[in-house]
């Protein structure tokens, strides 16, 4: 399903999902937002029953999506997906980059199932595709992560090779750069730079969660940081079935995890029917190698 | 407030008259803590209060104080901590972290017993309180740098405790330890080497 002006990849900070968005989730204990007090950024939902508890157990697993909606009833086609794993008991991470146009279960691309069908239905999607369940879902859309980058003070990160797009706007030389809002956009949704388009531009969303993380956490060195960035962070967030405790305690377990310890792995895939991407042969072998301990060895 | 001002003084005296009696043993214990001004995040941003209600920052300055009684003091002098205790202490995710490998870093266990007195001393707490829409304060971090000295046969155990304890209130109203990011540090005669950061605690970068 395509959009036909701007296919607009978001990035969504994992740590903005995990410290951002679900830590400050918080909210949902804590009753409605006031809209007054600033634009909603993101929506965080959890599915199933399942909560993270702080206890060094299972792990889980969560959806970080961009989505192009324009407006709070415009749900977007999905178009920056990544399903991350987290393990609790190795503060580790694997972020699983899935190219938009990959042919879902289900048959359509997979960036389509948000638009028609909001995050349970992209949810689903991936689920079956993974053989995992996905606990917690963030979305958010350009306004969104403009907005939420800003007031986190920009993000640092390593740009490892040039972005010449005059599509998104994105030129960026190698080096360590502050990235504004507005240039964390850019950097995400350029697809011209590279003969791969979205391929690459997948891996370089994840670059930016990364860099998210590491940018939060060199700003929030505790536990008394944590709670002051949940409360700034919680005016800005939509919650679904979201649980402020386990929220805390997801966005608490973020901070753990060392950005070294993250890895970033896109989904193998080749040609498929028309536009769409198929899975290859090697897909089914990293599913696997992710949900056994959220965490990808063999990579 | 004082949680336990233990006036201990215990006088031993030989069983002979003629004997000279054995000078009196001090084993009292102080544990006088304070809490300092709240520093307060609100998911209000147009309405920060800048007080926190008085209950609460007693609960958080009486949880501490618990902490440190239970895990501290009780260990110095009968040798272990009381599961029970702990468990009033805790809430279970915590609770499971201890049992996986934190409660070495969190409870002063197999130290050299206090046989005379013990005494903490810290400035005052570092209060956070992470406050709804509605000004309830829904959970805490109190910022902690106790130091504790005991009196053992063979001299002084001193214990340096630092971080935080993040605390929550359940639905019962009660206030328990749920996380926490501490350092630790155990020294005198016949202590034994321990860790001395938990591993699942937050680490800063």
């Amino acid at each position: 399903m395509r959009r036909p002006l701007v296919r607009l990849l978001l990035v969504v900070p994992l740590c903005g999902l995990l410290v951002a968005g679900l830590l400050s989730a918080a909210w949902l204990a804590l009753g409605q937002p006031t809209p007054a007090q600033g634009a909603i950024w993101f929506q965080v939902t959890q599915f199933g029953d399942t909560q993270f508890d702080n206890s060094p157990t299972e792990p889980f697993f969560f959806l970080a999506l961009g989505n192009d909606g324009r407006t709070d009833d415009d749900k977007g086609l999905g178009d920056a997906i990544h399903v991350i794993g987290v393990n609790p008991t190795t503060h580790e991470a694997t972020i699983i980059n899935v190219p938009r146009d990959t042919q879902a279960p289900s048959g359509d691309k997979i960036n389509a199932y948000h638009a028609l069908q909001g995050l349970p239905g992209i949810v689903e999607q991936l689920n079956q595709m993974m053989g995992i369940e996905i606990s917690y879902a963030l979305t958010t859309n350009f306004p969104g992560i403009i907005a939420m980058v800003d007031e986190i003070g920009g993000i640092d990160i390593n740009v490892t090779k040039t972005f010449e797009d005059k599509n998104s706007g994105a030129f960026f030389q190698p080096g360590f750069q502050h990235l504004t809002g507005d240039q964390v956009l850019r950097y995400s949704r350029d697809r011209y730079s590279w003969t791969d388009g979205d391929i690459t531009r997948t891996a370089n969303q994840a670059d930016l969660i990364i860099a998210t993380l590491t940018t939060l956490r060199a700003q929030n060195p505790g536990d008394a940081g944590t709670m002051r960035l949940v409360a700034f962070l919680a005016r800005h967030v939509r919650t679904m079935n979201v649980d402020l405790v386990g929220l805390w305690r997801l966005g608490r377990l973020a901070m753990q995890i060392d950005p070294a310890a993250v890895k970033s792995i896109t989904v193998p895939v080749g040609s498929g029917s028309g536009s769409n991407l198929a899975l290859t042969g090697a897909a089914p072998a990293l599913f696997a190698d992710f949900r056994d301990d959220g965490v990808v060895q063999s990579q | 407030m004082i949680l336990a001002l233990v006036a201990g003084a215990v006088v031993v005296l030989g069983g002979d008259d003629k004997k000279t009696a054995a000078p009196e043993v001090d084993t009292s214990t102080t544990l006088e803590l304070t809490i300092g001004d709240p520093v307060v995040a609100s998911l209000n941003a147009f309405s920060l209060p800048t007080d926190v209600p008085a209950d609460v920052s007693q609960a958080v300055l009486g949880l501490v104080e618990d902490y440190a009684n239970e895990a501290t003091v009780v260990p110095l002098r009968k040798g272990t901590a009381k599961d029970a205790a702990l468990g009033k202490l805790f809430d279970d995710p915590a609770l499971a972290k201890l049992a996986a490998g934190d409660r070495a870093l969190l409870v002063d266990e197999g130290l050299p017993k206090a046989t005379g007195k013990i005494v903490v001393t810290a400035p005052p707490i570092g209060f956070t309180a992470l406050m709804g829409d509605g000004g309830a304060v829904v959970m805490a971090n109190a910022a902690i740098d106790l130091t504790i000295t005991a009196e053992a046969k063979r001299g002084d155990v001193t214990i340096r405790r630092t971080g935080s304890l993040v605390l929550l209130q359940l639905l019962d109203s009660t206030w328990k330890v749920t996380g926490w990011t501490l350092h630790v540090e155990r020294s005198g005669t016949g202590v034994q080497a321990g860790p001395t950061d938990a591993p699942t605690t937050t680490v800063a970068p």
